[in-house]
C-alpha cells in the first residue's frame, strides 16, 4: 500500500508537471518558476535519540527539495516536495485547472519515536523486548478536490480522500497477576489504516449558504494482537493460558453534516448546522449513534452594540449493554459594544446541561460569566483584558465500584480566571507584549484547589532594516493540592482499607526562546534562533513510611540552537549551510538524556 | 456593475429551483428544517440586498474604474497580486458584487484614482475595523471554514482576515502570513512554550498545525476546536475511539479530562504525571503490611498504566472485575 500510494503520488505529480511544461510552452501568456536544492547532512547522535528528535530521523544522508510553479491562460499549478529521508517526506502538488477544477493533494511521512519502559520499578516483570526501539511511521495521503460547473456557478462539488496509516511497533504491557510474572511486556506490531472518503456540495442561495457533506470513515488494524500466557490463574481470574491482550476493533463511522450560514433581515444573520452519524465496532457490533444540532443568530444592533445568541445540542447514544451515552445541551448570549471611543466590551453568558446514562454522575450543569474589555489606552499602547467565572454543578466524577461512598474527581466546581495581555509598541520597529493568566479551580466538596499562572513577555525589534530580533520568555506554574486515597492491596487488612491523604502536586517550566535575522548585504544572509527549555514536574505524598512521589519525579532540561546562512553565488544559484544543536537532558531518568549536531549544506537552483 | 448585479438575480433563480429536489436526499427533522429556511431565503433576495452586510463598508460617490487604472500606481503589489488565487477568480464564480481585480475588495476607486491616492477614499484594510474588513472578505468566502466567522472571538476581539492573511502575495499556503503555527504562537505565545514542553505534538517539527484540530474561523465548539473534541482527537487516534465494551468514563466524556493537547512536562500529554493523575480520581493500590513487602509500594504506585495498559478502552475482560482495563 505504502508503495503505491508513492508511485500513485509521482505519478501523479510527473503526469501534471508534464502537461504543465508542456502548455506553458505552447502558449503566449504563461509563467513558470521553478527551483531545486540538493545537500547533505550529517547528525551527530550521543545519548538516547527517542526524545531528542522524537518526530526526527536523526540519520545522515542527502536530502533534496524542489518546488514548481506556473500558470498558463487561467490555470495554474504548484508542486513542492522535501525528501530529508526516507521516512521524512513531504509532497504537495495544486492544480487550479480553469477555475472549474481544482485539486489540492499531500502527502507526508514521518516517524514517531517511542518510548520503551524498562519497567525498573516492577520487582516481577517479563520483558520480551528489551533495548528494542519503538518507532511508528506515519503517512497520510490527502487528495482535496472541487469541481465548478459554469453553468451551475452557484454550486461548488468537492470530494475528499484521506488514507492516514500508522506502521511500526510500540510497547504492550499487561498482568497476569500470581501464576507468572506480575507485568509482562511485548512489542506490538502496529499497521493501521484509516480511510476517510468525503463527498460535499455547496451551495450560494442568495444571501445563503448552505453546505452538506457526508463522510465516510473506515479504520482497521491488520497486525495481530500480542498473546500473553496467562498461566493457570487464580481463583477469580478469568483470563488462562495463552491469551490475546492489547486488541484494537476495527471500526466505521458515517457522518452527514449540513451546515447553512445567511444574512437575515434587520442587520442580522444565521448560522446553522445539523450533524448526524454512528461508529460501529467491527469485531463487537456495538454501536453508537451521535447528532449535533447548533445554531447562532448574530444581530448588529447599531454600530455601537451588536450580539448573538447560540444553542448546541449533542446526543450520543450507545446500543451496548452499560454503554455510555450522553445528551449535552449548551447555550448563550455574548454582547459585544463599543460605546466608549477606542474601547471594546463583550459580555458572554453560557450554559451548559450534561445528562448522561451509565456513568457515576448522571447531570452535570455549567455555567459561565465572561467579560472582556479591549482598550487602546494610549495611540501605542493596547490592553486586552478579560474575566471568567465558571460554576460547575455536579462535575463528572468517578465512583468506587465496590465502597460508593467513596467519589473523586479532578474537576473543579468553580473556576476563575483572569488574563491580561498589553502590547506596547512606542516604534514602528519596536514592540513589546507581555501576557499574564491566573486561573483559581477549587472543589470544596472533593478538596480540590489548584491555581495555574502563565506568564510571557516578547518583544520584537528591528534595529535596522536587514536585522530583524524577535524573543520571549514563559513561565508556567500550576499547583494542585487535591486528596487522594489508597485500598489495601488484597483486601486482607480490614481496619485500614483505606488511607486519605493529601497531595500537593506541582509542575513548572520555563521557556526563553530567541530568534535573528540578519541580511548581511544583498548576497548573504544570516539566521539563529534558540530555545531554553526548564520543567519540573513533581508531588510529595507518605504512604506507609515511602514517598510515592519520589517515583514520579520529572526534571528535564532542554536546549536548541540553530544558525543558518544562505549565499546568493549568482542569479540562479544559492548556497546554503545550517548548524543545529539540540540537548535533553532528564535529571531524573538518566537513561533518556542525549544530544545531537546537525550540520547540513547544498545548493539551491533557481531554474 | 448592472451585468454583475442581473448575473446575481439569475444565478439566485436558479438556486431556489435546484434547492428543492435536493432536501429528498437528507433525513431527519432538523435537516429539513434547515433546508426550509435555505429555501425560504434564497426567495427574499429583494429583502436581504436591502439588508445586506451592515458593516460593510462603502465610499460615497465613488464609482468603479477597472484594475487598469490601479497599476500605474501599484504596479509593485499588482505583480504580486497577480500570482496569487485572487487575480485567477473569475466574474461567473459569484461572490463579490462588484467582479474582480482590485476593486473587488477595495472598493471603488474613481475617487482615489482622482485625488492621486490618499487612504480615507478607499478601503484601506490596515484602516478599517476587523468586522468591516471582515465583511469585505466574506462576500466571496462564505462556505467553510468561514460559515461562523460574524460571532467568532477572533473578529470580536479586533482580529480581523487581514491579521492573519495577506491577500497581495504568498507567503505561505491558504496566503497565512507566517504560515500556520508561526502566525498563531504570534499571539498565543503560552501556546508556543508549551509546545517546547517535553511531551508535544508535532507542531514545532512542521508535521502538525493549529489548524489540524482548530477551524480559527469559527466553530461551535469550545475553544474553536473542528468538531466535537473527541472526534477531532479520533482522526488520528482511531484506535481509541471505540465503542468498546469495557469503557474508561473520562475517554468517553471528554479526552482533555486527562490530556492536555498543546504540551505538557508528563509524557504522553498527560496533565501530570502518573500515579497522580489517575489517584485524582481512582483509590491507589496500598501495601498490605500483614502480607510483606511484596509486591513493593514502588511497583504498585509508579506508572498505572503498565497493568492498565488499555485505559482507553478495550473488549477484552480483565482478570478479576472485568473492568479493569488490564488486556
Amino acid at each position: 500500500m505504502r508503495n503505491h500510494s508513492i508511485a500513485l503520488i509521482t505519478s501523479v505529480l510527473f503526469v501534471f508537471c508534464c502537461c504543465g511544461t508542456t502548455v506553458c510552452a505552447a502558449q503566449q501568456q504563461t509563467t513558470v518558476e521553478a527551483d531545486a536544492s540538493a545537500g547533505f547532512h550529517h547528525y551527530n547522535v550521543k545519548g538516547f535519540r527517542g526524545k531528542l528528535g522524537e518526530y526526527d530521523v536523526l540519520d545522515s544522508g542527502t536530502e533534496a527539495r524542489f518546488s514548481l510553479s506556473g500558470t498558463t491562460g487561467g490555470s495554474y499549478f504548484n508542486a513542492h516536495g522535501s525528501i530529508l529521508d526516507e521516512d521524512d517526506q513531504t509532497y504537495r502538488f495544486y492544480l487550479d485547472a480553469q477555475r472549474i477544477f481544482q485539486t489540492d493533494l499531500t502527502y507526508r511521512r514521518f516517524n514517531h519515536f517511542l518510548d520503551h519502559d524498562p519497567l525498573a520499578n516492577q520487582d516481577s516483570v517479563r520483558d520480551f523486548d528489551v533495548g528494542r526501539d519503538n518507532v511508528i511511521t506515519l503517512q497520510e495521503m490527502k487528495a482535496e478536490n472541487t469541481l465548478r460547473i459554469p453553468a451551475l456557478p452557484f454550486l461548488r462539488f468537492t470530494a475528499d480522500y484521506r488514507n492516514y496509516t500508522k506502521r511500526g511497533q510500540r510497547q504492550a504491557t499487561t498482568v497476569s497477576k500470581c501464576a507468572q510474572c506480575h507485568v509482562s511486556s511485548r512489542n506490538k506490531r502496529i499497521n493501521e489504516s484509516t480511510d476517510d472518503i468525503t463527498l460535499g456540495v455547496e451551495g450560494t442561495l442568495g444571501p445563503a449558504t448552505i453546505t452538506y457533506q457526508h463522510l465516510w470513515r473506515s479504520f482497521k488494524e491488520d497486525a495481530r494482537a500480542p498473546v500473553n500466557d496467562y498461566g493457570d490463574g487464580a481463583s477469580l481470574f478469568t483470563a488462562t493460558g495463552p491469551q490475546s491482550y492489547s486488541r484494537v476493533p476495527d471500526s466505521k463511522t458515517r457522518i452527514h453534516k449540513v451546515r447553512l450560514s445567511s444574512r437575515l433581515p434587520f442587520a442580522s444573520s444565521l448560522y446553522a448546522s445539523y450533524q448526524w452519524g454512528e461508529r460501529t465496532n467491527n469485531d463487537t457490533h456495538n454501536d453508537v449513534d451521535f447528532s449535533n444540532v447548533a445554531f447562532r443568530l448574530s444581530k448588529y444592533v447599531s454600530r455601537y452594540l451588536s450580539c448573538d445568541v447560540f444553542y448546541n445540542n449533542y446526543r450520543m447514544d450507545n446500543d451496548a449493554p452499560d454503554g455510555k451515552e450522553r445528551d449535552i445541551e449548551k447555550g448563550g448570549i455574548n454582547l459585544n459594544g463599543h460605546f466608549i471611543k477606542r474601547t471594546n466590551v463583550k459580555l458572554s453568558y453560557q450554559w451548559e446541561n450534561i445528562d448522561r446514562d451509565n456513568f457515576d454522575e448522571n447531570s452535570t450543569r455549567k455555567e459561565r460569566y465572561r467579560i472582556t474589555v479591549n482598550k487602546r489606552i494610549l495611540k501605542k499602547f493596547r490592553l486586552h483584558a478579560r474575566y471568567e467565572k465558571t460554576k460547575i454543578d455536579d462535575a463528572f466524577i468517578t465512583r468506587d465500584d465496590n465502597f460508593n461512598t467513596l467519589v473523586q474527581t479532578s474537576l473543579p466546581k468553580s473556576q476563575d480566571e483572569l488574563y491580561i495581555s498589553a502590547n506596547w509598541s512606542p516604534r514602528a520597529y519596536f514592540s513589546l507584549t507581555t501576557n499574564l493568566r491566573y486561573i483559581k479551580s477549587e472543589n470544596h466538596r472533593y478538596e480540590i484547589d489548584e491555581d495555574r499562572y502563565e506568564f510571557v513577555l516578547s518583544f520584537w525589534y528591528v534595529p535596522f532594516e536587514p536585522m530583524t530580533l524577535s524573543g520571549s520568555f514563559t513561565y508556567i506554574d500550576n499547583q494542585v493540592d487535591t486528596p487522594s486515597a489508597y485500598k489495601t492491596y488484597h483486601l486482607r487488612d480490614p481496619e485500614s482499607v483505606f488511607l486519605y491523604d493529601r497531595v500537593p502536586y506541582d509542575d513548572r517550566s520555563q521557556a526563553v526562546y530567541f530568534s535573528a535575522t540578519y541580511q548581511l548585504n544583498p548576497r548573504l544572509a544570516l539566521t539563529g534562533d534558540g530555545g531554553y527549555m526548564w520543567s519540573r514536574a513533581d508531588f510529595d505524598t507518605q504512604l506507609d513510611s515511602t514517598n510515592i512521589g519520589e517515583f514520579s519525579d520529572l526534571e528535564i532540561e532542554q536546549l536548541q540552537t540553530s544558525l543558518g546562512l544562505t549565499y546568493l553565488y549568482s542569479r540562479n544559484v544559492l548556497l546554503y549551510a545550517k548548524y543545529i544543536y539540540r540537548e535533553y537532558d532528564d535529571k531524573v531518568q538518566n537513561f533518556l538524556d542525549g544530544q545531537f549536531s546537525l550540520i547540513s549544506f547544498g545548493v539551491n537552483w533557481t531554474f | 456593475m448592472k451585468s454583475d448585479m442581473r448575473y446575481s438575480l439569475a444565478e439566485n433563480e436558479t438556486s431556489c429551483r435546484t434547492e428543492q429536489g435536493s432536501s429528498a436526499m437528507l433525513k431527519g427533522l432538523p435537516a429539513v428544517l434547515l433546508l426550509m429556511v435555505c429555501f425560504l431565503l434564497g426567495c427574499q433576495r429583494d429583502l436581504f440586498q436591502l439588508s445586506m452586510s451592515p458593516e460593510l463598508p462603502v465610499i460615497p460617490g465613488a464609482y468603479y474604474t477597472g484594475t487598469d487604472s490601479c497599476i500605474p500606481c501599484h504596479d509593485d503589489i499588482y505583480d504580486n497580486y497577480n500570482k496569487t488565487i485572487h487575480a485567477r477568480i473569475k466574474a461567473s464564480e459569484g461572490g463579490a458584487l462588484h467582479g474582480t481585480g482590485c476593486e473587488a475588495c477595495h472598493g471603488p476607486g474613481s475617487m482615489h484614482v482622482q485625488k492621486k491616492g490618499g487612504v480615507d477614499n478607499i478601503h484601506s484594510f490596515s484602516r478599517l475595523d476587523a468586522a468591516a474588513g471582515s465583511e469585505i472578505c466574506l462576500q466571496c468566502h462564505r462556505g467553510m471554514p468561514a460559515m461562523d466567522w460574524r460571532a467568532n472571538v477572533h473578529v470580536l476581539s479586533g482580529v480581523g482576515c487581514n491579521e492573519c492573511h495577506k491577500s497581495h502575495k504568498i507567503t505561505a499556503p491558504k496566503m497565512v502570513y507566517m504560515g500556520d503555527p508561526e502566525i498563531c504562537f504570534s499571539c498565543h505565545q503560552e501556546k508556543r512554550a508549551q509546545h517546547l514542553l517535553p511531551s508535544h505534538h508535532p507542531l514545532r517539527e512542521k508535521k502538525m498545525k493549529c489548524s489540524s484540530c482548530h477551524n480559527n474561523h469559527g466553530s461551535e465548539n469550545n475553544n474553536l476546536v473542528q468538531s466535537n473534541l473527541n472526534d477531532v482527537c479520533a482522526e488520528c487516534h482511531a484506535e481509541y475511539q471505540g465503542p468498546f465494551v469495557f469503557e474508561h468514563d473520562p475517554v468517553v466524556e471528554d479526552c482533555s479530562i486527562c490530556h492536555d493537547p498543546h504540551g505538557t512536562i508528563a509524557n504522553n500529554l498527560l496533565k501530570q504525571s502518573q500515579p497522580f493523575l489517575c489517584l485524582r480520581c481512582h483509590r491507589g493500590h496500598r501495601e498490605n503490611m500483614k502480607t510483606g513487602p511484596h509486591p513493593t509500594a514502588a511497583a504498585l504506585l509508579t506508572s498505572c498504566t503498565q497493568c492498565h495498559s488499555q485505559v482507553h478502552g478495550s473488549d477484552l475482560p480483565s482478570q478479576v472485575s472485568g473492568h479493569g482495563l488490564t488486556r
